[in-house]
């Protein structure tokens, strides 16, 4: 067993912070790594040492296997703690790091290759005879074997990147006209996100729920579950709003799928924290996903209904040691929710919105987390993704946590971007989100921010504080206000 | 001082600073607002407290409150004027300019200049934040310019193409 005593965070933003952490809490030193732009980001202010990438794309820094390797070598640290996304979920990036000498805190690297790859992943559960959402096992080749298939399983079909998850190069198809076209999208999204643009196709099944399962293994073949995370809540393929238990959970479903996870664990011989994900149907059938061989960026809700940091059993098991807990010793523990607060136009498809952050106050008090990789002054910038913050709430039940999460929600204040918060404020009142039916389709059928009225007395708000703000800008009789021609084509120019 | 047309969001409102109040369309409030720091305002409404701030997205000025943003348009009469010369030039000509909704990177150009396009067609892909977004038409004529090349970078509210 070989202690650790100083970690490299290959990453940024809020779980760069999160990481750091936990990693302060057990003795651990830390060292963060910063393109340009994040220089004075949090995560470089909070580690113990920090180093510059020199660049700003992604790819020239957060993704540069040989810039972060040099600075490890540098900085002696003895493991490296990848984060979520970037390299996170690169085999060649885990191998790196061993072959480095240093412990990579994540799964052994022909884990993450064999999983990694949705394919293998769908080859490996079909032969465990695990039930997987019909469609390719292997990646697609060209237009006419993609449409061979889509075929055989019938449209409306999903388009899915081989090299990643998050969304990113995830489209749905309707008809064969649009395969093309979606194809080529998808492909060239996902070589950007993941330098890979391997795609495969899966049948797009109509109201499912996604519910995934985390699991911890270690060293010793010792591999327990935590429990399910509702993430049905999703814009393009993406969630933002997540919660343990599901509200449809039963202890018996549970067992189920958490017996299944396991034994996706113990068939791909995993090791370290994973989540394996699935769709449920309307009778609770559960479909096969995919693993994420990392941490999730929804795991603190795990981590408030179980009582466990699971980025400090990440770093224990990579010591390996053995897991503290046996499958008995988990329980779980009122409801937790999480909100993503990111920089997107609510009102505007979700589109981006970049800017500085002028103004930050983010919700406190009883029951409360708030995970964060901004602070004001902090430039959103199209460089990299758009979330600022995860809000977090434990509550004795369900209710309580909605409530909590109302209330939290509300007093969350910022300004210089939009953010997704109005959203997730109409998440929390909305009533299928309340009786826990709400599927994954739940934004597409339901969400409408315009059916919210602005009450009249904000609109009295608004136009006091209006003359008090001009007047200090000395533009009461100037022009801040004239006709812009933009709201021309805000809204014509739209987003697909 | 004279009544002051504000258009916020979908809400028209006349305002009016009188010695006895805060008239808006012809209402008296009695009105309490602090300012906390830039932009950032304390508002009690006949006790009711609001937290607002004003932010300027794309030269425009913005109220945010409850975290909901909604663009505040002040109107004069030339404004007025202005606004209805703007609106029959363009429906004299029938041009439509597309914008970019976002700042991001011109990654391909679909359809060309001079080729006839519908409704819904995709005319370029702008990449912002990894993810691809297609900007498609919501009208259908002749693409008249294409105001960007593949590979060149825009601001929110860059011309893209005109349709005729």
């Amino acid at each position: 067993m070989k202690k650790i005593k100083k970690i490299l965070i290959a990453n940024r933003g809020e779980i760069a912070v999160r990481i750091q952490r936990s990693a302060k809490e057990m003795g651990i030193e830390t060292v963060a790594i910063f393109s340009d732009p994040d220089r004075t980001a949090p995560h470089v202010l909070y580690c113990d040492q920090s180093f510059p990438l020199n660049g700003v794309t992604s790819a020239e820094t957060y993704l540069d296997i040989q810039k972060i390797l040099e600075i490890a070598k540098k900085a002696r640290v003895d493991a490296i703690h990848p984060g979520y996304g970037f390299l996170s979920e690169k085999e060649q990036f885990a191998s790196a790091v061993n072959d480095a000498g240093l412990i990579f805190i994540g799964p052994k690297p022909e884990t993450i290759g064999l999983l990694g790859s949705k394919t293998s992943a769908r080859e490996l559960l079909a032969k465990h005879k695990i039930p997987i959402v019909p469609g390719t096992t292997s990646p697609i080749k060209n237009l006419g074997d993609a449409l061979k298939v889509a075929q055989s399983i019938g449209f409306p079909i999903l388009i899915k990147a081989a090299g990643g998850g998050g969304g990113k190069g995830m489209r749905r198809v309707d008809t064969e006209s649009d395969l093309g076209n979606t194809i080529e999208r998808a492909r060239n999204e996902a070589r950007k996100a993941f330098g890979d643009d391997r795609i495969y196709i899966e049948k797009f099944i109509a109201n499912p729920k996604h519910i995934e399962i985390q699991v911890l293994a270690d060293t010793h073949g010792n591999i327990i579950h935590l429990g399910e995370r509702e993430c049905s809540v999703q814009r393009r393929h993406q969630k933002v709003v997540e919660e343990s238990p599901s509200p449809v959970m039963t202890e018996e479903l549970r067992n189920k799928m958490g017996a299944t996870a396991v034994m996706i664990a113990k068939a791909a011989g995993y090791v370290n924290a994973g989540t394996v994900e699935f769709l449920v149907d309307d009778r609770k059938n559960f479909y096969f996903l995919e693993v994420n061989t990392r941490v999730q960026v929804e795991h603190p809700v795990t981590e408030m209904v179980y009582g466990i940091d699971i980025v400090k059993e990440q770093i224990r098991i990579a010591q390996g040691e053995k897991l503290s807990l046996a499958q008995n010793d988990v329980r779980p523990n009122g409801h937790a929710i999480e909100c993503r607060i990111s920089a997107e136009e609510t009102d505007n498809d979700f589109l981006p919105s970049t800017g500085k952050i002028t103004h930050f106050f983010p919700s406190e008090g009883p029951g409360v987390r708030h995970d964060s990789g901004a602070r004001v002054g902090t430039e959103i910038t199209m460089h990299y993704d758009p979330m600022i913050a995860k809000l977090i709430v434990h509550g004795r039940d369900r209710k309580e946590a909605i409530e909590k999460m109302s209330r939290a929600l509300d007093e969350y204040k910022i300004n210089g971007v939009k953010t997704t918060i109005p959203f997730c404020q109409f998440v929390m009142m909305h009533e299928e989100f309340i009786n826990g039916t709400y599927t994954i389709n739940f934004v597409e059928k339901n969400f409408r921010l315009s059916s919210v009225p602005l009450p009249h007395d904000a609109v009295v708000a608004i136009a006091s504080s209006y003359l008090k703000h001009s007047a200090g800008n000395g533009t009461a009789s100037g022009t801040n206000g004239m006709v812009s021609k933009t709201s021309k084509w805000k809204s014509s120019a739209f987003y697909e | 001082m004279s009544n002051i047309i504000l258009h916020i969001a979908d809400h028209r409102v006349a305002i009016e600073d009188r010695e006895e109040g805060l008239s808006v369309d012809g209402k008296l409030h009695d009105v309490n607002i602090h300012k906390v720091t830039e932009g950032e305002y304390s508002i009690l409404i006949e006790g009711k407290s609001y937290h607002l701030f004003f932010h300027t997205w794309n030269t425009c000025l913005h109220a945010v409150i409850d975290n909901r943003v909604f663009e505040i348009k002040r109107h004069s009469l030339r404004d007025q004027l202005a606004e209805r010369f703007l609106k029959t030039a363009d429906d004299h000509s029938k041009a439509v300019t597309f914008r970019a909704p976002m700042p991001g990177l011109v990654t391909k150009i679909i359809r060309q200049v001079d080729l006839q396009v519908h409704e819904g067609e995709g005319i370029l892909v702008v990449e912002a934040m990894k993810m691809e977004n297609e900007i498609k038409t919501s009208k259908s004529g002749i693409i008249k310019k294409i105001f960007v090349r593949e590979k060149q970078a825009v601001e929110k509210g860059d011309p893209l193409f005109t349709i005729e």
